[in-house]
């Protein structure tokens, strides 16, 4: 079953950056779903079934964290795993957004394939 | 079990199943291997430098000699043998820094950056490296199977696995004669 | 702390960033571009220590990133700037994690500067130009100064 993937990052080159990432992972993925900050991405997903999100944390608007911790808030959206990929490498920052539910976290700069470990992972135990 | 030698700034695929791909003293070269498990198509390539001069763009008499030529070659080789992309292991080895590189000349390294910037335009990454260090690296590359072994000039050897993909195994008995 | 330690820090993160994500070796300290045109770029970060990191890049050497960055062979001047950018914001994510490994820190969104007015002359704690692939890469880091 093709799989839909949200990417949120302010950051058009970075978005396309990421959707060649997960093209590694060789799994079968029916969309991509792009957002600019967490606003944007909160509305798109109450139109689709998403299975995976990829988000930034610094984003103008409303940032990664404001984003996850409505994501937890919301019955509909809280069972979809969460990758953050960020520049912010802080121990209180990670340890914060693993608190707020996020599976995953990939401090930029990062290699391909360690992103696309990550996604195996979570999608893998998701979908075994 | 036949042996393919893939000399110096050379490359080759090969669909034998009997056929083992070899290639001798990785120094700050680099050998690029893949391997299709499904059409068992190997492909290797032991490149010396990670760019071609301008002036052979287009002509390109040494095509595995750099690496921004060999890596779309050699996929272009392994495809053109009934290889898919999608299905393709990764593997490469060596990018040592020898006979005390200065940082400026560290070809070793710069293969290894032109190694991950050539994969990375064809949305490939290496599924498993041994590359770096200052050992010099011989290498090989079962057809069959894909299993890839390097042996250090210590003696020593080992087997290479792709991430994920192999559980750890006892230590096994490799190709050597 | 001291400036030989922030000048190794700073050093460290942009080899990290270009080798990691850009596939791109740097080399050590030397003299900036003045040659080809240049791309600027601006980040600024808040928390306990405010300030910006502000890079500066010969225009062929942008290129040759964002070509590397996108695994593409002809890359858009509109993708080169956003490059840029990215760059930008790697690289003040980078020092300034190392310099705030405890405490917490927000980075500002990645400006471009386009108009000479915005291209302010600053006062930089450290600054650094790579010699990287067609050109160099130059960044400094900016205190904020309190009122």
């Amino acid at each position: 079953m093709a799989l839909n993937i949200m990417i949120v990052d302010d950051s058009p080159v970075m978005r396309v950056f990421l959707r060649k990432v997960v093209q590694l992972t060789g799994l079968p993925v029916g969309e991509y779903c792009e957002a600019g900050d967490g606003a944007a991405a909160l509305t798109r997903l109450h139109e689709r079934w998403i299975d995976l999100i990829l988000t930034d944390i610094n984003m103008p608007g409303m940032n990664g964290e404001e984003f996850v911790r409505h994501l937890e808030t919301d019955e509909m959206l809280r069972d979809i795993p969460v990758i953050v990929v960020s520049t912010d490498a802080s121990r209180e920052r990670i340890h914060r957004m693993f608190e707020l539910g996020a599976r995953g976290y990939i401090s930029k700069p990062f290699q391909p394939e360690a992103l696309r470990d990550e996604v195996e992972r979570i999608l893998g135990a998701q979908h075994a | 079990m036949k042996e393919l030698v893939i000399g110096v700034g050379d490359g080759g695929v090969s669909r034998d199943r009997e056929t083992t791909l070899i290639t001798y003293a990785l120094g700050s070269c680099v050998a690029l291997m893949l391997h299709d498990p499904v059409a068992h198509v190997a492909g290797m390539v032991h490149y010396m430098l990670p760019e071609s001069p301008e002036s052979l763009q287009g002509s390109r008499p040494r095509p595995y000699k750099f690496a921004d030529t060999a890596i779309p070659c050699l996929l272009q080789a392994a495809l053109a043998q009934g290889a898919d992309k999608r299905r393709l292991i990764v593997f490469a080895a060596g990018g040592a820094q020898v006979m005390n590189d200065n940082s400026i000349f560290n070809v070793g390294k710069r293969n290894c950056l032109a190694l991950r910037k050539a994969l990375w335009k064809f949305g490939l990454v290496a599924h498993a490296e041994d590359i770096g260090g200052t050992v010099v690296r011989t290498v090989r590359m079962e057809v069959e199977s894909g299993r890839v072994w390097l042996q250090a000039p210590s003696g020593d050897r080992w087997e290479m696995s792709p991430r994920r993909e192999r559980a750890a195994t006892p230590r096994e008995e490799s190709p050597w004669r | 702390m001291p400036d030989q330690d922030m000048q190794h820090l700073l050093a460290t993160a942009v080899h990290d960033v270009l080798e990691t994500m850009f596939f791109c070796e740097a080399s050590d300290r030397c003299e900036p571009d003045t040659g080809a045109a240049q791309l600027e770029a601006r980040v600024a970060f808040s928390g306990a220590k405010s300030g910006s990191i502000h890079i500066e890049i010969s225009e062929p050497s942008a290129r040759d990133l964002a070509a590397s960055f996108l695994g593409e062979s002809e890359v858009s001047h509109s993708q080169v700037a956003q490059v840029v950018c990215e760059l930008a914001n790697m690289l003040c994510g980078s020092i300034v994690s190392k310099i705030e490994a405890q405490g917490c820190f927000d980075l500002g969104a990645p400006e471009l500067l386009i108009h000479p007015d915005e291209k302010t002359a600053h006062i930089a704690e450290i600054q650094q130009s790579f010699a990287i692939e067609r050109g160099t890469l130059t960044v400094a880091l900016i205190p904020c100064i309190p009122a």
